[in-house]
């Protein structure tokens, strides 16, 4: 057993991150209140969490993963 | 983008739901920005928890980053941090963004959001205001002018309110010109008005 098993679980809750962004977003496009006024809003919201994401990855890609855990 | 977000703010461009024919939206206010300065820097000093822990890890602990036990748990750990860290930090900020009151020329609606999936919207017509009262309390309200605004009906059911609005009496006196104009005969002032001239 690798550390990439945490790899694996840490892929998993990001595809949960993921969705879960996805009906944020689609909430907040549905909210009629303020117009289109929360769209910038929402657009750095999410570029945010994609830099997040990119930047992680750029270190994960380097580290190494075949680390015996036990 | 700095544009777009004006014009989108820009109450000409605004709409809700049920708005009727020829009704005209005169103001949106929402809360002062200093009442959530507090939230902005609480994210700020979370966000600088993990780098200061590391650098302090690397300075008195460990001699090089490759060589930190399991480094690659600890990026996975990071990254986890900062996705709930920007997911909550734009909870605040998105609280503050909708939580707003549309003065129209009929009515008050109080749009309220709490947290992403919380949201209330209460309407008053103009016609059941009774009265309009500011409220102005406390050091940092009193220097940067913003304060609670209460909209009462004869009915007292609910009190409306709005909390931490800048320039409070000035959306109060935009209230109560919109409800005399709206036709309302009684109307109750608390506080001082300036005078209309004769």
């Amino acid at each position: 057993m690798t550390l990439s098993v945490f790899l694996y679980i840490f892929w998993a809750f990001l595809a949960v991150f993921i969705i879960f962004n996805l009906l944020l977003l689609r909430h907040f496009l549905k909210f009629k209140y303020l117009g289109k006024a929360v769209f910038p809003l929402i657009l750095v919201y999410f570029i945010g969490f994609l830099v997040i994401i990119a930047v992680a990855h750029f270190f994960i890609l380097k580290a190494d993963w075949d680390v015996a855990l036990f | 983008m700095w544009r777009y977000f004006k014009i989108a703010n820009h109450h000409k461009f605004m709409y809700f739901p049920g708005i009727e024919k020829d009704e005209k939206i005169i103001l949106l206010v929402r809360r002062h920005f200093f009442a959530v300065i507090l939230h902005i820097i609480l994210s700020i000093v979370y966000f600088l928890i993990p780098p200061v822990v590391l650098f302090l890890a690397l300075t008195f602990l460990i001699t090089g980053f490759e060589e930190l036990p399991y480094f690659s748990l600890i990026i996975l750990g990071i990254t986890i941090y900062y996705l709930i860290w920007w997911l909550l930090f734009f909870k605040d900020i998105f609280d503050w963004y909708l939580d707003a009151w549309i003065i129209t020329d009929r009515r008050l609606l109080d749009v309220e959001q709490r947290g992403f999936f919380h949201h209330t919207v209460s309407e008053l017509r103009l016609d059941k205001v009774q009265d309009v009262t500011v409220e102005i309390k406390g050091f940092f309200p009193s220097i940067f002018h913003f304060g609670n605004i209460y909209a009462q009906t004869a009915a007292a059911v609910q009190r409306f309110t709005l909390e931490d609005i800048p320039n409070p009496e000035r959306v109060r006196n935009i209230v109560l010109e919109a409800q005399e104009k709206a036709g309302q005969k009684t109307v109750i002032y608390q506080g001082s008005l300036p005078q209309k001239p004769q």
